[in-house]
């Protein structure tokens, strides 16, 4: 007697510890008996196909409709059958993926299919990431031929071109401009297509920027370990007078306008003296200001305007691509900010930077 | 002197090739699109044909079928130049007699030329 009420006891704890798993469980799980009877289900199975306490103990061919797939019956019926293990995907009607897996209840005396566990997986994501993928393999290799079939014409007219020009002292010099017009041309459509691409990336934000608040003393930093070489070799003395030094900004891009104005104040300074830079930070008005100022050269008065137009180089004594002038303005001016220089012939340059002053909060109610 | 027409949209393409030819002693006529390909003159019978497959109106390849079951034009060699399709593509588009991979270079460009005019020649 002793030894049977202490059996009921296990099997009562046996009966809760398994109540309490199926309680927890986050996957819709169902079990049908060999007759079909829904015996059990999980609470996430409630909510995912609208299951109610009162349909244990009926027909699982009664709430069939519940699971918006119409063969979910006949799977069952081919696992108690069969006693093997059905794994497939279904889609359901409301377009969500799921794994459907269904498990034989093997009774493990008689051997025998006592029903089934059946569990779902929603997959809906995975699915849609892979059509993603698939999408994204099938633009790449889109643009991959157009690419190559959008150069290879103006490719032919200029090899072809270039061919004839080599045998113009034979054939006489009157096709000459024709000729000279078609390796022009090619040029101008390769061109196009390379601006077209970069362009349309941009546009499509493969490389997208994160906005970040950050601290101007580290970036001041980064901006000096970087040009190291350069400031030791000219002697540069650079001041710092941060009366704000806290900026939201996409890091990569504050350094790029910080590096490009102190490494023209090293490169166009007068060899007269030596180069002094001060830097400033403050705020003014709506705007966290960046002033960076030099004894250099300086920018005659004429030349203001055109400093910071692509690839214009005023002195020519210094190396330089006429670029870093240019995506100092393109960064601020996108980012809605603005750019003052004052400057005179032989007295240095004062570039001021006005950034928008933003927190990041105020950011993302932009983006919003 | 042998008479060539040639269907290309690329303007540069196009004006180039037809100096090369004409410097060769061909006799050229050219046209941008199916539309004015189709348009031509009916009676003027070249001695071969050289298409573009990828054209604003069509396909190359369609027009290349054709000419070949057209009783007139049937026997002209076709020449098929283009960017896009390989070797396999234009053979299981249509019959034609060369295919031009662009970009070509000149001298494979008149040897091929040469090779499909002779052989009409050669037939006839």
């Amino acid at each position: 007697m002793q030894n049977k009420d202490q059996k009921i006891i296990e099997l009562i704890e046996l009966n809760d510890e398994l109540e309490n798993y199926f309680r927890n469980t986050i996957i819709p799980q169902l079990f049908v008996d060999a007759n079909l009877i829904l015996r059990k289900f999980t609470p996430p199975a409630m909510k995912q196909f609208k299951l109610h306490n009162k349909d244990i103990g009926k027909s699982i061919t009664d709430v069939k409709d519940n699971f918006r797939f119409p063969s979910i019956v006949d799977n069952i019926e081919q696992v108690i059958k069969t006693g093997e293990l059905l794994e497939k995907e279904i889609q359901t009607t409301d377009m969500r993926w799921y794994q459907m897996n269904i498990l034989p209840y093997i009774v493990k005396r008689s051997k025998t299919t006592n029903g089934v566990i059946i569990t779902f997986i929603d997959i809906t994501l995975r699915i849609r990431d892979l059509k993603e993928q698939e999408k994204l393999i099938m633009e790449h290799e889109l643009l991959l031929d157009t690419i190559s079939h959008d150069i290879k014409t103006p490719l032919t007219s200029l090899g072809l071109t270039i061919e004839m020009l080599k045998k113009i002292p034979e054939k006489g010099m009157e096709k000459f401009p024709l000729l000279l017009e078609k390796i022009e041309n090619g040029l101008v459509k390769i061109k196009g297509i390379i601006i077209d691409l970069t362009d349309s990336r941009k546009s499509d934000h493969h490389y997208k920027t994160v906005e970040e608040l950050l601290d101007i003393e580290q970036i001041l930093e980064d901006v000096r370990l970087t040009l190291a070489t350069q400031i030791l070799e000219s002697g540069a003395q650079i001041k710092l007078d941060i009366s704000h030094s806290e900026i939201v900004f996409v890091r990569r891009k504050l350094r790029s306008i910080v590096y490009n104005l102190v490494n023209n104040s090293i490169k166009y300074r007068d060899s007269g003296r030596v180069p002094e830079i001060i830097i400033k930070t403050f705020l003014e008005g709506d705007y966290f200001v960046i002033s960076i100022e030099d004894n250099g050269r300086g920018i005659a008065k004429s030349d203001l305007e055109k400093i910071f137009a692509k690839y214009v180089r005023i002195a020519t004594d210094v190396e330089g691509t006429g670029v870093g002038l240019h995506l100092v303005k393109e960064i601020v001016s996108i980012s809605g900010g603005k750019i003052m220089v004052e400057s005179e012939i032989g007295k240095g340059a004062i570039f001021k930077i006005y950034l928008r002053n933003q927190t990041l909060t105020e950011q993302h109610n932009l983006k919003a | 002197m042998a008479k060539i027409f040639i269907l290309e949209d690329d303007r540069d393409i196009r004006e180039v090739v037809e100096l090369i030819l004409r410097l060769e002693d061909y006799q050229v006529v050219s046209f941008e699109n199916v539309k004015n390909f189709m348009n031509r003159d009916l009676n003027d019978i070249p001695d071969l044909f050289i298409l573009d497959i990828m054209l604003p109106d069509g396909s190359g390849l369609e027009v290349c079928n054709m000419l070949r079951i057209d009783t007139i034009h049937q026997h002209i060699p076709i020449i098929i130049m283009s960017a896009h399709a390989s070797t396999e593509q234009v053979s299981a588009g249509c019959r034609a007699d060369a295919f031009l991979q662009k970009p070509f270079e000149l001298t494979h460009f008149l040897d091929t030329i040469v090779t499909q005019i002779n052989a009409d020649s050669s037939l006839s």
